[in-house]
């Protein structure tokens, strides 16, 4: 059981988050999205998503960039390098979790 | 232990959106190679068809240096359109394969693969001396044939090792119909029939194509 708790507090405390996993899934997935996008695919407000955005931001996850579209310019959220090394790592240490967990059901 | 159970429970459904994450981008891959590789064709399908069926029918003067230009001009068209759609679905190509770990670093140059398995064949079997009859009809199909042999063995193969999940066979397929299809162009010209030679080879051509995109699309169906 100890080993579980190590092992958890291993997972990435940014991407524990469900809302800033599930938006590096849409991000990883899709491609660049603006805000507005983002806030629809999730259904949740402006407020806790700009939160959110912001850390993953701060933690070098996503980065913000400039873009034109057919609705003029707009601000697109695009994954970095280290946030697609980051996602892997955290699905990977999950797969361990997940493996210990049923080690000790046995 | 429930709530051990509970833990369980939350940590399966993260993996389990990875998972289909990764299943999403395979899927996008498989399905962006194949739109690009039946759009390209059908650029240059398109234009050879028209130039080919214009010829035919006499419509082109034969002088050779007028020949030049309702070459030159119309396969610059076409390669501007083909750099175009480069553009539009150079993601495909170039970031995707960046959104999946790697199982195995390799170095894959994507243009510089492209652009030798897409001109080297072709300047060969244009400048080399004629080996059969009619070859200038129907070179341009072996060179096709060897260009994508090129793709297959230093593109395909070398992401499908890197990235198991992105594995496409769109240009293996390809290869295998060209080659399967390859003696008819010769046979055609050797019944002398060889005013059907390079059109067969064009309509071949297109199907190779089109079978191939067809099954990348279906193998993307079913991915699991």
């Amino acid at each position: 059981m100890s080993e579980i708790v190590r092992v958890v507090a291993r997972l990435d405390p940014v991407l524990r988050h469900p809302t800033r996993f599930s938006i590096v899934t849409i991000l990883i997935t899709t491609g660049p999205k603006t805000m507005g996008e983002i806030a629809k695919i999730l259904d949740i407000d402006w407020g806790p998503l700009s939160t959110h955005v912001e850390r993953l931001k701060e933690e070098g996850y996503i980065e913000a960039k400039k873009g034109i579209t057919m609705k003029g310019p707009r601000t697109f959220l695009i994954l970095t390098d280290k946030g697609v090394r980051k996602y892997y790592e955290y699905l990977d240490t999950l797969d361990e979790i997940l493996k210990k967990i049923k080690g000790t059901e046995r | 232990m429930r709530s051990l159970e509970k833990v369980e429970k939350v940590l399966e459904d993260y993996r389990s959106l990875g998972r289909l994450a990764v299943k999403i981008i395979a899927y996008r891959f498989r399905i962006f190679t194949s739109v690009i590789v039946l759009s390209i064709n059908s650029i240059f399908s398109a234009m050879y068809l028209t130039i080919g069926l214009l010829e035919k029918a006499g419509s082109l003067p034969r002088l050779p240096i007028l020949d030049i230009f309702f070459w030159i001009i119309p396969f610059m068209l076409t390669l501007l359109l083909v750099f175009i759609l480069f553009g539009i679905f150079k993601r495909a190509f170039l970031e995707i394969p960046k959104l999946i770990k790697p199982r195995e670093k390799v170095r894959i140059n994507v243009g510089l693969v492209f652009s030798i398995a897409y001109s080297l064949p072709f300047l060969i079997v244009y400048i080399a001396a004629p080996p059969l009859p009619f070859w200038d009809e129907y070179a341009w199909y072996y060179a096709l044939l060897v260009g994508s042999l090129i793709v297959t063995l230093f593109y395909e193969r070398p992401l499908s090792r890197a990235y198991p999940e992105l594995s496409i066979k769109i240009f293996y397929t390809i290869t295998v119909l060209l080659l399967l299809f390859s003696p008819i162009p010769v046979a055609l010209t050797t019944l002398g029939i060889e005013g059907l030679a390079s059109i067969a080879s064009s309509l071949i051509t297109t199907i190779c194509y089109l079978v191939s995109a067809l099954r990348e699309i279906y193998r993307a169906e079913r991915l699991t």
